[in-house]
């Protein structure tokens, strides 16, 4: 009997404690949204939140490499987790396309060349390469793409190995395409003279510590670091430069389309795409902002052919390789 | 023995353990999960209450604002005085004039703020305006409606602005609630082990009473809410619950430590455990104790039985306790002691038995040279015209025959054919002075008797009863009694004292040196056939003796 009412007052506590736990309710499915990116926190923590104060959406956010979010992409095809993919270079996303649904992004001014049209992905921003330099060792940096080939600079430059940064192969692409010589590969090899550093980071930190007075990079990082306080000076090459645009893509079947199309209009919108300029330091893929002062385009652009620097990777890579005496002849 | 050991140890260590061990269990699996589950019970109740007065604290403080800013946003001549403001002192003052009378309540934890159109700060309640313009296309400012207050996390981490648009976008008033200023208003509702978060309706952090690792803790309570899970985890040291704060649409989390952590469970288990092993080991011990002191016994027992068995009969068991073991082992000692007296008396018959026989051998001369002997006598008497002694020979010759032949009983014919040849030889050496009248039923001549019991009848009553008599009278009858055969000898002789009678009649229990023969007949009736049986002798002295064989009535199987 005792035990029985040991039994009852359990019983009654369960049910107690489960009805006390009253949970804060979950937000709708109408009111959410994942998104997988590749970009820094830094980039994407303001934009998302202030998607999310204007819409009032629950943006669950995964991060990662480009290639592994593409990769997991592909492979939850058949049962979608998440519904927008934010980053990633457009050739990459070119690859993935079939896991993307079509995004109408015309409603945006959109540059000519950042239109994508018939493409199911949209461009978010470009990242323009420069030329960086130590202002304590040099006062008279390179001023564009064909400098970097003289042999004043050789052994001088701190370049990303790249294999591994996509920006040191997106820097060996612009300068094949931005200079019409034969030998940009060989000579900018033999000016780089096979201290090619493991990262990108890498190299504004030599730059930065005097190690190598000069090198390449993103615009992006190098004022990230001259904000940080760093001394980097920044030359925007005279022959012109790339601005390769990362993008972003609804996923197909994913479970909140309305609310992925409603992030990529955002983030083309014309709030954010200023945001990308003054604030990222990268360059719209709108055509009708105007930027003054420190926020504009401070150079040049090549043109920059993104089907065929994708085509030619394998080789150039290669090549470089060859150059660098680590591959086969 | 091992197995009586192992199979008493084993079901008093199991009944022990029950009882040692079965409440321990049932009080760690019953007490532990009620307590745990009251006093989760308890702060969750504590926390609904703390979230409750949070809630209310924020909420005066918001609408509080709120009025603040509709005052301000109300006043047409705040936007009429705004427009006008660019570098102008007066309008200036009006301005702050204007904040002052709107800021009714709220300028203890909060600043009221103007900004133009394009975001750049025109006035400050309190300190100097922030030079730094708002974005009007981003954040707070792109926000504010006119009609309504909105509430927001500051571009600067832990503070809110609440924020109105002034009619005909004539610029902004906002009302910022600094970090200090909303640690104390909560200070006092929350208690000051638990934190708390203040989040945007999208949980995003806006403010955290504790100062590290707020954004990481906040990442993975998001998550679970958004997995649909529960905010506690059952793991974790902390409870969180949450509560919408209804003017701003910001959640409150509260985290507060759990009473009964994970650790503390599994040390109550561990010491549960280890009181458990400890009875255990009690329990092996005692029931080792206890199952000895009732083995013991018992071993001890069993070890004397089985020395019994092997045939030593002395053994003995000591009996320890007075209980109804002690019983037992006095019992056992009592019962060997019987056996061993019963054997001790087996043997004694057996050796007094021996000693008759070999008695009986050490009679037993050579009989060949006996019979020769007599053979010759009984020719060299009938040679020498000695014809009594040649019936002497002949008759001894016979007797002896007789006793030394193997068999142990002859039918009563022959025992009398015997006796007459023995009476034969007495009256010879008597000179015929006594009778003997031998008187026995054809129909007893074949019942079996114990060869030579009448002879030794006979002679007594030669020697002892007639030999100096010149009328001396002896009889031998028989008769049967029921299943008893009795052979009588009676004579008229000097007869016996009763001393001597009655000292025969109790047969082998007394030894007479004079009366042997009449003894070791007795003996030997005794033997065969029992106590029951045996010589009786009635006599007086002077009226001559009656000597009763009793022997049991046994037939010869061959006629």
């Amino acid at each position: 009997m005792k035990r029985l009412a040991l039994l009852v007052m359990l019983a009654a506590l369960a049910l107690c404690a489960a009805a006390g736990a009253a949970q804060t309710p979950a937000p709708d499915e109408a009111q959410r949204l994942t998104v997988y990116t590749s970009h820094k926190e830094e980039v994407y923590r303001a934009v998302i939140e202030e998607f999310e104060r204007r819409t009032g959406v629950w943006v669950r956010v995964v991060e990662g490499g480009t290639a592994e979010l593409l990769a997991r992409i592909a492979q939850e095809s058949d049962d979608p987790q998440a519904d927008v993919m934010f980053g990633g270079g457009v050739e990459s996303l070119m690859a993935y396309e079939h896991c993307f649904a079509a995004y109408d992004g015309s409603g945006a001014a959109l540059r000519e060349d950042c239109a994508f049209r018939g493409h199911r992905f949209a461009a978010f921003s470009r990242l323009p390469l420069v030329i960086i330099y130590n202002p304590r060792l040099i006062d008279d940096p390179p001023a564009g793409w064909a400098d970097l080939l003289d042999a004043r600079w050789d052994g001088q430059i701190a370049f990303a190995d790249p294999d591994v940064s996509g920006s040191s192969f997106t820097a060996l692409a612009t300068m094949m395409q931005a200079l019409d010589r034969s030998d940009v590969l060989a000579r900018f090899a033999a000016n780089v003279r096979g201290h090619v550093l493991s990262g990108s980071g890498d190299v504004l930190t030599a730059v930065a510590n005097g190690v190598y007075p000069v090198g390449v990079t993103l615009y992006e990082t190098a004022k990230k670091r001259i904000l940080a306080g760093e001394q980097i000076g920044i030359v925007w090459p005279c022959e012109g430069t790339s601005a390769v645009p990362d993008g972003a893509a609804v996923i197909a079947q994913g479970r909140h389309p309305e609310n992925a199309r409603l992030f990529l209009d955002f983030i083309l919108g014309a709030d954010v795409q200023r945001r990308v300029q003054t604030d990222y330091a990268r360059l719209t893929v709108r055509s009708d902002l105007v930027f003054e002062g420190e926020d504009a385009q401070q150079g040049p652009l090549c043109a920059y052919d993104i089907p065929w620097a994708s085509g030619a990777r394998g080789d150039i890579l290669a090549r470089w390789r060859v150059l660098m005496g680590e591959g086969e002849p | 023995m091992k197995r009586t050991l192992r199979s008493f140890n084993t079901r008093i260590f199991v009944m022990m353990l029950s009882v040692g061990i079965v409440p321990i269990v049932l009080c760690l699996t019953l007490m532990l999960p009620l307590l745990v589950s009251t006093s989760e019970h308890r702060q969750e109740r504590s926390a609904a209450q703390q979230l409750g007065a949070m809630s209310e604290c924020l909420g005066g403080v918001f609408l509080q604002a709120d009025e603040a800013l509709a005052a301000l946003a109300g006043d047409t001549r705040t936007a009429a005085a705004m427009r006008k403001t660019a570098g102008n002192p007066d309008t200036g003052k009006q301005l702050y004039a204007a904040m002052v009378g709107a800021a009714s309540g709220c300028e203890a934890i909060a600043n009221l703020y103007l900004f133009d159109v394009d975001g750049a700060c025109l006035s400050a309640l309190r300190g100097v305006p922030d030079p730094e313009p708002l974005a009007t296309d981003w954040g707070v400012l792109h926000m504010a409606r006119e009609e309504e207050t909105v509430y927001c996390a500051a571009q600067e981490a832990g503070q809110i602005d609440a924020v109105r648009s002034l009619p005909g976008g004539a610029g902004y008033v906002l009302v910022r609630l600094d970090g200090e200023g909303l640690r104390a208003l909560l200070s006092g509702a929350h208690d000051p082990s638990s934190g708390v978060m203040l989040l945007s309706p999208q949980w995003r952090l806006i403010f955290d009473t504790q100062t590290t690792g707020s954004q990481e803790r906040l990442a993975v309570l998001r998550e679970r809410l958004l997995a649909g899970e529960a905010l506690s985890d059952g793991d974790a040291s902390i409870i969180c619950s949450a509560a919408l704060e209804p003017v701003s649409g910001f959640t409150l989390l509260l985290s507060q430590p759990r009473a009964f952590t994970r650790d503390m469970t599994r040390m109550a288990l561990l010491i549960g455990a280890a009181i458990g092993a400890l009875s255990l080991m009690l329990c092996v011990i005692a029931a080792r104790m206890l199952s000895r002191s009732l083995s013991r016994p018992v071993q001890e027992m069993t070890q004397a039985m089985a020395r019994v068995q092997r045939g030593e009969l002395s053994a003995r068991v000591t009996p320890r306790t007075d209980d109804e073991l002690g019983l037992l082992a006095q019992g056992f000692n009592r019962m060997a002691e019987q056996v061993e007296e019963n054997l001790r008396r087996i043997v004694e018959r057996q050796k007094e038995l021996n000693e008759t026989r070999i008695r009986m051998m050490q009679a037993q001369l050579n009989p060949h040279f006996l019979y020769n002997t007599l053979d010759s006598m009984k020719w060299m008497g009938i040679t020498h015209g000695v014809p009594q002694v040649a019936t002497l020979a002949q008759d001894l010759a016979s007797i002896l025959r007789t006793s030394i032949s193997g068999e142990e009983f002859v039918t009563l014919g022959c025992e009398l054919e015997l006796l007459e040849r023995y009476i034969d030889i007495q009256l010879i050496r008597f000179e015929d002075r006594f009778a003997c009248e031998i008187e026995v039923d054809d129909a007893l001549m074949n019942l079996l008797v114990p060869k030579m019991v009448l002879q030794p009848i006979v002679e007594n009553a030669v020697i002892h009863g007639v030999r100096d008599m010149d009328d001396g009278y002896i009889k031998v009858y028989a008769r049967l009694q029921e299943d008893e055969l009795h052979l009588l000898v009676q004579d008229n002789g000097c007869g016996m004292d009763s001393e001597q009678s009655g000292a025969l009649s109790f047969g082998v229990s007394s030894r007479p040196g004079e009366h042997l023969g009449l003894y070791n007949v007795d003996s030997i009736l005794r033997l065969h056939f029992g106590d029951a049986y045996g010589l009786s002798i009635r006599s007086r002295p002077g009226e001559g003796c009656l000597v009763m064989v009793r022997l049991p009535v046994r037939r010869a199987d061959k006629a």
